[in-house]
């Protein structure tokens, strides 16, 4: 019985991964999206190790502090936001046209 | 004008130059499937719009090609966004440097009854808004896109090709240089280290990359006369020229611009004045594969007149336009900058 559950588990599984919901045009719009989100990603490694070096030269051990420090307030509420207007940003590149505004 | 670019800016026009350097790798790569498939110049076919559809049938399955196009469309729709950006980050320094620009001895005309030719209004290499699509578009396009992507990404140095194509004319002592289609005045530039008795002229439709060009005469003191005109119809005086010269002008005018161009030079220089105009590489001196791949390059990049520019026979058309002992050919390597050269009659 436990065997016959899991083989129905696993074609369960395994036609929800053959499910296609991207048409191939779409294919286009997320090739155009993996390229630009590899150019943020560039931009904020360029900024990452510029930083690094900027702080250790001011005597700081940049990658230590980082990993403890924990974002409070208002740089908190900044970030939040940066992040999600780069989520908006990234998703954008796949349309074309523009993303869809919120009713 | 020197500019030191916000980190954002300075990665994101340094990323998209380093995708264009992929896309060359890729081209090369596009060649190599091409020719795997039995093309090369046997089996391709002479008829260029029929050539196009024989080799993008042939390059349906290539992995290469697919991804260079992909890159190709994410450069061209990202550069002038990205470099608008940088300028945005920037604008507190550069604002109030380029809203004031320095005193000097150039000077900017602008004549009241201005005809702009109906090409001029293409965007250009797919730049946004075209040449005047910003009220910084001299800065933006002269430096950040020109020296920061262009200059990083153009086969050789687009710098010393401009040298290349000046030292051309046959002559150093000419009293009065025009430098057609001058742009930010990069061209201008060497014409006046090449020619520095000579009296700089530049005409340019766009008065954005006028105003620039006069910004980096004044910064170095050179007294250049720039003037918003379409080539064709300057205005200027009649004989007034020993050279009339221009640098990648003619690819973005239509055949019959050119004509009219070579028509306006002759009838600008004095007797005996030297023509000099240079170009891109003429199809008939690229194998069928790099053709295809030019002619489908500028399709994409908003280049409607490249075919029938890069296809006109230069030195019959600068014959037609009275020249004498005109000559055409290639300097450099794969025959770039493309020159051609004429006298007008004694």
């Amino acid at each position: 019985m436990a065997r016959s559950k899991n083989a129905a588990a696993a074609a369960a599984e395994n036609e929800a991964k053959e499910l296609r919901y991207l048409q191939s045009r779409r294919i286009e719009d997320l090739a155009q999206a993996f390229v630009s989100l590899a150019s943020e990603l560039w931009i904020v490694k360029d900024r990452m190790a510029v930083l690094e070096q900027v702080l250790d030269r001011h005597g700081i051990p940049a990658p230590t502090a980082v990993d403890a420090h924990v974002p409070q307030g208002e740089f908190k509420e900044a970030l939040d936001a940066e992040r999600r207007a780069w989520a908006q940003r990234m998703i954008a590149a796949l349309f074309p046209r523009g993303l869809p505004k919120a009713d | 004008m020197k500019t030191t670019l916000r980190q954002r800016g300075r990665a994101e026009l340094g990323f998209i130059a380093d995708v264009g350097l992929v896309g060359a790798q890729l081209k090369r790569a596009v060649r190599r499937d091409i020719g795997a498939r039995g093309l090369d110049a046997q089996t391709l076919v002479a008829d260029l719009d029929e050539r196009h559809v024989q080799v993008e049938s042939a390059l349906q399955d290539s992995r290469a090609y697919q991804n260079y196009l992909m890159l190709h469309k994410w450069g061209l729709g990202n550069l002038t966004r990205a470099a608008f950006d940088a300028y945005e980050s920037n604008r507190a320094e550069l604002e109030p440097q380029l809203v004031e620009p320095p005193v000097g001895p150039a000077t900017l005309e602008c004549p009241a009854d201005l005809k702009i030719p109906g090409y001029w209004h293409n965007w250009f290499h797919n730049t946004t808004g075209g040449w005047d699509g910003h009220e910084q578009m001299g800065f933006i396009h002269g430096e950040l896109i020109h020296r920061w992507v262009v200059g990083a990404t153009f086969p050789g140095n687009i710098f010393a090709q401009r040298e290349a194509a000046a030292a051309a004319a046959p002559r150093v002592d000419y009293r009065r240089v025009l430098d057609m289609g001058c742009g930010t005045g990069q061209y201008t530039r060497v014409l006046t280290q090449r020619f520095p008795q000579a009296e700089i002229h530049g005409a340019d439709c766009s008065l954005r990359e006028l105003q620039y060009a006069q910004r980096i005469a004044n910064e170095n003191g050179w007294a250049w006369r720039l003037h918003r005109v379409a080539n064709e119809h300057t205005g200027l005086p009649a004989g007034s020229f020993g050279l009339v010269t221009s640098y990648i002008l003619l690819h973005e005018l239509p055949a019959s611009a050119i004509r009219e161009t070579f028509a306006e030079a002759f009838r600008l220089l004095e007797p005996g004045g030297d023509m000099v105009m240079a170009d891109v590489t003429r199809y008939e001196k690229m194998d069928p594969i790099a053709v295809w791949m030019q002619d489908s390059a500028a399709r994409r990049e908003v280049e409607p007149f490249w075919r029938e520019s890069a296809t006109l026979d230069l030195a019959a058309a600068a014959t037609d336009a009275g020249f004498v002992d005109a000559e055409s050919y290639g300097i450099g390597p794969m025959n770039y900058p493309w020159i051609v050269r004429a006298r007008k009659p004694r």
